[in-house]
């Protein structure tokens, strides 16, 4: 096989799939358009298993113009992306709209598209995984981001949906210029492309062979306009103003999506260019460290903050999104201000397990909203709206009780919304374990001392979702009376009891999440350690 | 010299000329013809240029959105264009002097890139793109 596609394969085979989808979604029988969803699920499945197959490699894949560098984080990073994708493609099930009684889950003749822009944005992911090269990066980072533009606009045919498509392009356009912007300063001013390169030369440039790398100030602009660029795809403040809007607009399996996938590619994409700041090691300027610290501070809060205020549980979750996107933000602070490599090691893989566990619990709290239905509505005049067609439950009324009327969905919302809060025998617990601890090794006590505070303010809104569906009674008005019957989708249901088994066998059982950690470990190496810090050393194939 | 400051200014001496002969251009032709052109007016003057004819209506009318995705349509045959360009200019000398091994590895990618852009083009049939009823 030649190198640049073995470094590549699983890009390739999803974007093939992918192409074969779009066709198959164009075709006019019913049936092919059926299919789409199992190919989807095999294409993602069967990447899944390759990636794990290569867990234990331990040389560099890349290809003769060293454009991909492919090493143990960018294999952890595509076994995670296509194994949580697989429970995205479960929760985006298309089903019968009268065998749900929830249009919500319904595609129709666009599940094709759907189906492929998926797989397209998974390869995104990967593409950022494996990029050396600014340039492939920035367009692994569009291909994430563009098709979950389409996603959300075709997921609902309400304005609703159409409004939260329209503001997610322009201001992802707006921040991709940002990014493209700040790719071009880097260049400009080293005229390399190749992100080691870079990391070396700013290395050389370093007053000490190991000490933090000085930038020049058009160099410092071109770290802070892409920095501002990823925190766009991560959701960090002072770039969350998206976030509230579009996971509302969208149908509740994009929510899911793009709560994970933009976000995956994004902090992967931090993390590398963190790597080449500091001159192909943690060894940041102040600068950057303290920009770092500022946005992980400023995230959690105004995330959990703004959490406490919402009516709409996918507002909540988005603004929950927002502030777990902090607490990775605090190990990437960790990172960059650790000056022990052990530390440093401990960071990496902490904000790694927490991108897996986040992904693992966020898509069970999903799950559970699609199932059950909404309900008509009070608005704040006093007049009762029916509720949206194609909406699954949004608002706290819509949730009210539900967890009495069906106590395995109540209790699956339980289980994902104390692995969110972080509480004991969750892996919502370890992942905040694993993140500040690095942070207490590395001395930031006071960004310890936030995270815990917040972690507490966010226990006030995850526990409201699980009291409102346990304690709160049903809403009397009068179509309540006539309860929507509850979707039986099987789809649905396996990825929420994926999603319940995962933040629980890995929060419990200590062998499993030893066996989690067994691969997040290896995947805090960027390159191989043989050619870390040895900047004569080039792609090894 | 720090890497950043290899770009010497001098270096970009060309482009700022360029840039100023550009505007300079357009600038002077302007006031030229303000100074120079004689001033007439009336309906005739006033109306706007359509090519010589007499013009039939607004600019800012509705068209069919069809003509949109036909344009769309047209930038797959487009950007295979702008890639055969390239490619052609590599793939002759490759021909001549390289190894059949590699003019066959350019052949097979620029296959695959076409494949690429016919499934596009495919699928835009398949959703009733060239549907004109």
């Amino acid at each position: 096989m030649p190198p640049l596609l073995e470094a590549m394969l699983p890009e390739v085979i999803l974007a093939a799939v992918a192409c074969v989808l779009l066709l198959m979604g164009a075709s006019p029988r019913a049936a092919m358009r059926r299919a789409v969803p199992w190919i989807a699920l095999i294409a993602l499945a069967v990447v899944f298993v390759y990636q794990l197959g290569r867990g234990d490699r331990n040389d560099t894949l890349s290809d003769a113009a060293g454009t991909f560098r492919v090493f143990h984080l960018a294999e952890y990073i595509k076994m995670l992306a296509a194994g949580i994708g697989m429970l995205f493609v479960l929760l985006a099930w298309p089903n019968d709209r009268e065998a749900t009684g929830n249009p919500a889950l319904n595609f129709g003749t666009e599940a094709g598209e759907f189906f492929a822009l998926m797989l397209f944005s998974i390869a995104g992911v990967f593409l950022v995984a494996g990029a050396n090269d600014i340039i492939l990066l920035f367009l692994g980072i569009e291909l994430a981001s563009i098709p979950t533009y389409i996603m959300v606009s075709i997921s609902r045919p309400i304005p609703a949906a159409q409004e939260a498509g329209v503001k997610y392009f322009f201001l992802g356009s707006m921040a991709a210029a940002v990014m493209l912007f700040g790719f071009s300063y880097l260049y400009g001013t080293t005229g390399l492309i190749q992100l080691h390169e870079i990391g070396e030369r700013f290395r050389a440039g370093a007053a000490t062979p190991l000490g933090a790398t000085s930038l020049s100030s058009w160099q410092t602009l071109a770290v802070l306009m892409l920095i501002a660029g990823f925190a766009f795809k991560i959701a960090a403040v002072p770039l969350h103003f998206y976030a509230g809007d579009v996971y509302q607009g969208a149908a509740t399996p994009v929510t899911a999506f793009l709560s994970f996938v933009p976000k995956t590619s994004g902090m992967i994409a931090l993390i590398k260019l963190l790597y080449v700041a500091g001159g192909n090691s943690w060894a940041e300027p102040v600068t950057v460290q303290k920009l770092i610290w500022i946005l992980a501070v400023l995230t959690m809060s105004v995330g959990n903050t703004l959490g406490l205020l919402q009516f709409n549980i996918k507002r909540v979750l988005a603004y929950s999104s927002i502030a777990h996107s902090g607490y990775m933000l605090v190990g990437l602070a960790a990172l960059t201000s650790a000056a022990m490599p052990i530390t440093q090691d401990n960071a990496l893989q902490g904000v790694l397990f927490y991108l897996a566990a986040y992904g693992i619990m966020n898509a069970g709290a999903f799950g559970v909203l699609m199932l059950l239905p909404a309900r008509q509505q009070r608005s704040w005049s006093g007049a009762v709206t029916p509720a949206l067609p194609a909406t699954s439950a949004e608002t706290f009324e819509d949730i009210a009780g539900q967890g009495r009327r069906h106590p395995v969905l109540g209790l699956a919302m339980a289980v994902c919304c104390f692995s969110l809060i972080g509480l004991p025998l969750t892996v919502g617990f370890f992942g905040k374990l694993y993140l500040i601890k690095p942070a207490l090794d590395g001395h930031l006590y006071g960004l310890v001392v936030i995270m815990m505070i917040n972690a507490a303010v966010s226990a006030a809104y995850y526990l409201k979702i699980v009291a409102t569906m346990f304690l709160r009674p049903e809403p009397e008005d009068g179509a309540s009376h006539v309860e929507p019957a509850i979707p039986t989708s099987m789809p649905i249901r396996a990825a929420i009891v994926l999603s319940v088994f995962g933040t629980l066998l890995f929060g419990t059982i200590v062998p499993a999440t030893q066996l989690l950690i067994n691969q997040v470990t290896p995947a805090a190496q960027l390159e191989a350690p043989t050619s870390r810090g040895t900047p004569t050393a080039t792609a090894s194939r | 010299m720090p890497p950043d400051m290899e770009d010497a200014p001098s270096n970009w001496l060309p482009v700022v000329l360029l840039i100023i002969i550009g505007v300079g251009f357009v600038v002077s032709n302007i006031v030229a013809s303000l100074i120079i052109g004689p001033s007439r007016t009336g309906p005739g003057k006033a109306a706007t240029y359509e090519s010589g004819m007499v013009p039939v209506g607004d600019t800012r009318r509705r068209f069919n959105v069809r003509f949109y995705i036909v344009a769309m349509i047209f930038l797959v045959i487009d950007v295979d264009i702008i890639f055969f360009y390239p490619w052609a200019t590599i793939f002759a000398p490759v021909v001549r002097t390289g190894t059949p091994q590699q003019g066959a590895a350019l052949l097979i990618s620029l296959l695959i890139f076409v494949a690429l852009l016919l499934v596009a083009y495919a699928y835009a049939w398949g959703k009733g793109v060239f549907r004109w009823d």
